[in-house]
């Protein structure tokens, strides 16, 4: 079974190669361009990650990450944020609001494939996560 | 009592899986390397069918199939050697199923008692076995390769203890593993100590540190990069190790009860694979596995409502005009996106009607061993692309133009044994029947191995049958293509081998219908093959929609080549047969819709247009008014509600909701003008009330494999 991400970004064009990239990765993607209609679809519908700008109008992406995390649906979901900033305080900045990790722009799309890969992989490992985690 | 009669079909359909099986395994018997399996493989559908008939008291079936399930039982215990005199009996055997089981369902082509000769000769083979307590050659087993031993250049401690609340932060220590294994060899030893009692045990918390050891040829930048997010958190030390076979040994000892949690993960992940293998194999070597049977009536009803979503999408799209697209700019963007996802429903809803061409291909092999027989030419069919699918009105319309063209093949194409001795062939002439996707279409090919068309023959019958005139001026390829041209096989062609006494002409009509073309190409000597190029679906099409006077009509856009301003100084009139225009330094034929279909025409417009269409590599030019625009349309047969109409294949309904007809461009090649005889808006009005969506939820026809 294919994987539903979310990715929030308030430039079209990210939103397209976002999109693009993920999606020849074999995921599926859901974009949209402000983290308020966001935390409403996340609500609404199960995503397995999210991936988020940090520079956004409507609400910060910091702010947008705190949310997510909130959310008990999301609790332990990955959540990564893409920054212009390649810098270690944006890095612990956006780890201490319950980020997972990051992709620094502009983005080498295998890399942002490869960090995809890896906190949210293509195949059923759920179920032995769960058995690790316990 | 149960009524067992209604489980019939259902035991029937069963048997046309379960025999696509047979025929398959019994073929891989001839294999050393696929040997065992296939035996098992061919014990269990014998097995079934046997087991289905006994609950179905159809003791006929029972009986032999018995018979042949022990003959098997003897092979899977490795007492029966598998030469070729007792493949042969099994695929004749097999064949004998084939038959009671289709005596069964339509009783009267099989005489009694037509099953004892093949039922004793295995009987005999079991008595023999059996009674002297012989073991034949002991069954081949397959060789299982030894792993290779792997070390790589470099190996790696890693130590990872992420603390408790790395899983609040979306990390999933196992998926690092994952990735880590990819990079080489990973063993992992786990630290359980920090695990609290169950009643404190908190589901987001982490108590586990680990300790792995990796042998790679990766690099330490690689490595780390896979702890990329966590490495802030002092939480990972990586060391490289210098090999020592103590703590080689040590390591490897140390495995823990994770390790094996990975290791059983890898597994798993290869499992998933072979199990992806497992289905691509099961549609070519069993039919029936991985399947859901539903009924057709409910695909179809959801192939209707897909239709009906386009068309509706379509309507949305027309009424955003340019002031409604400026006050809601995101409007533009949405409904392209809901265009493509109705597209992307539709493709579904359409492949869930796509059956793998495997199931005709197999039905094939019986019949040129049938056909072989009769004839007395050694033939082998090799068949490839089994898997390509195709939907499942034109695999049903298939196997018959498929069959005759195979015993055409044999009974025309492929010589007498000596004569390809003769010739400097094998003996044993060859069958290719292969099956492949090329952009929106499927092809079929059949091609032999066999003598190549007579051409002076087909070219004598052409002028006999009145199809040519003695003297024309003919290419081997129009000669070739003489044999698909209507009328030109005759009713004295009824012999044994060709059956039913049908040509080629009649295979390419049938394959017109179902929307496909047929190119045939032949060398004398070398051989003959016949393409035949289908659509992939019947219900949605590519078409050009075009207008004459007031009428709309689809032509389907495979078979344009050229659409060109029409010039009146290239027309010319032949007496007798209407007017062609000068195209590429020949003359086509020119068609004027509005003469074949009588539209009522008030006034021309002055500049109108042609176009050129191609089928088998006859062109004509068809003349319109005006070219509307490029579509996909979803269509509608006809034949359900009317009588086939000349000139049209099908009907659609527009994007704005009216009905328009889709031109069938072989049979509008030779139709005649009707000087107005057709009055075409009552046939328009009955037409779209045949394809209003109300009409369309009678009961569909239920059709059946043959």
């Amino acid at each position: 079974m294919t994987k539903r991400i979310l990715s929030v970004d308030d430039s079209p064009t990210i939103r397209k190669m976002i999109e693009k990239i993920l999606t020849a990765g074999g995921y599926e993607v859901v974009t949209v361009d402000n983290g308020q209609v966001a935390i409403g679809l996340l609500e609404a519908v199960e995503f397995d990650m999210v991936i988020t700008d940090l520079n956004m109008n409507v609400m910060s992406g910091l702010t947008f990450i705190n949310k997510v995390r909130a959310l008990p649906k999301y609790a332990a979901k990955p959540i990564i944020f893409v920054t212009t900033e390649n810098s270690d305080e944006v890095k612990r900045e956006g780890r201490a609001r319950g980020a997972t990790g990051w992709v620094t722009k502009p983005f080498d799309p295998h890399k942002l494939l490869r960090v995809v890969n890896r906190l949210c992989p293509l195949d059923n490992a759920g179920v032995r996560s769960e058995a690790v985690g316990g | 009592m149960i009524d067992l009669d209604e489980f019939r079909d259902i035991y029937f359909e069963e048997c046309e899986d379960l025999f696509a099986v047979l025929e398959k395994q019994l073929d891989r018997l001839r294999d050393e390397t696929t040997r065992t399996e296939a035996i098992n493989e061919v014990f269990r559908a014998v097995h079934s069918i046997k087991g289905g008939a006994g609950a179905l008291r159809l003791e006929r079936i029972v009986a032999f199939a018995h018979r042949f399930e022990t003959f098997f039982d003897l092979a899977r215990a490795g007492k029966l050697t598998l030469d070729d005199v007792i493949i042969n009996l099994a695929f004749v055997a097999a064949d004998m199923l084939v038959d009671l089981v289709g005596e069964e369902r339509r009783p009267g082509n099989l005489p009694d008692g037509a099953e004892n000769q093949v039922g004793e000769k295995l009987d005999r083979v079991i008595a023999i076995i059996t009674e002297d307590g012989e073991t034949g050659a002991p069954p081949p087993v397959a060789a299982l390769a030894a792993s290779a031993t792997s070390g790589g250049p470099s190996c790696y401690r890693i130590r990872f203890s992420p603390g408790t609340d790395i899983m609040r932060s979306g990390t999933e220590p196992l998926f690092l593993f994952r990735e880590l294994g990819q990079l080489g060899d990973l063993s992992i030893d786990a630290d359980p100590s920090g695990i609290p009692d169950l009643e404190t045990i908190d589901p987001l918390s982490l108590y586990i540190g680990w300790t792995m050891r990796l042998d790679t040829t990766a690099s330490l930048e690689e490595i780390e990069e896979v702890f990329e997010f966590v490495a802030t958190d002092d939480a990972v030390d990586i060391g490289r190790i210098e090999e020592t076979g103590a703590t080689d040994e040590a390591e490897t000892n140390t495995q823990s009860g994770l390790k094996e949690a990975v290791s059983k993960e890898d597994n798993g992940n290869s499992g998933a694979l072979t199990g992806d293998a497992a289905v691509k194999n099961s549609v070519r070597n069993d039919i029936g596995s991985a399947t859901i049977r539903v009924d057709l009536e409910r695909v179809d009803k959801l192939v209707n409502l897909v239709g009906q979503i386009a068309i509706s999408q379509t309507l949305v799209a027309q009424h955003l005009d340019e002031q409604l697209a400026q006050s809601h700019p995101g409007l533009v963007e949405e409904i392209e996106q809901l265009q493509q996802y109705t597209q992307a429903l539709q493709d579904g809803v359409m492949a869930i009607r796509a059956l793998p061409v495997g199931l005709i291909f197999s039905r094939l092999p019986k019949l040129v061993r049938e056909v072989s027989r009769l004839t007395g030419k050694p033939v082998k069919l090799h068949t490839s692309g089994e898997e390509t699918e195709i939907d499942k009105t034109v695999i049903e319309q298939l196997y018959d133009p498929l069959m005759h063209m195979v015993r055409n093949a044999i009974g025309h194409g492929i010589e007498e044994a000596h004569v390809r001795e003769a010739a400097g062939k094998p003996a044993e002439g060859r069958i290719e029947l292969s099956a492949w996707q090329s952009g929106g279409k499927i092809v079929i090919r059949l091609s032999d191995d066999g003598a190549g068309i007579d051409r002076s023959r087909v070219r004598a019958k052409a002028i006999a049958n009145g199809l040519i005139a003695h003297d024309a001026d003919l290419s081997d390829g129009d000669i070739d293509r003489l044999i698909l041209t209507p009328g030109f096989s005759t009713a004295e062609e009824v012999s044994e081998v060709s059956g039913r006494g049908v040509g080629m002409d009649v295979v390419c009509e049938n394959i017109h219908r179902l929307g496909g073309q047929v190119a045939i190409q032949s060398e004398p000597g070398r051989g003959t093959s016949v393409t035949m190029a289908l659509p992939l679906t019947l219900a949605v099409m590519d078409g050009m929609t075009v207008r004459v006077a007031a009428e709309r009509y689809v032509i389907p856009t495979t078979t344009i080549i050229q659409t060109m301003p029409l010039q009146e100084n290239l027309i010319k009139e032949i007496p007798g047969e209407g007017d062609v225009l000068r195209f590429r330094d020949n003359y086509v034929k020119l068609v004027r819709l509005e003469n074949v279909f009588g539209i009522p025409v008030r006034e021309l417009p002055d500049e109108r247009l042609v176009v050129l269409l191609e089928l088998e590599g006859l062109v004509i030019a068809v003349v319109v008014d005006e070219i509307i625009g490029q579509l996909q349309v979803v269509t509608k047969t006809l034949e359900q509600n009317f009588k086939p109409v000349p000139g049209i294949s099908a009907a659609t309904i527009m994007g704005d909701g009216e009905v328009a007809l889709i031109l069938d461009p072989s049979s509008i090649a030779n139709m005649r003008p009707t000087k107005g005889t057709i009055a075409p808006a009552p046939v328009m009005d009955d037409i779209q009330r045949a394809t209003a969506p109300e009409a369309q939820t009678g009961k569909p026809e239920e059709v059946e494999l043959k």
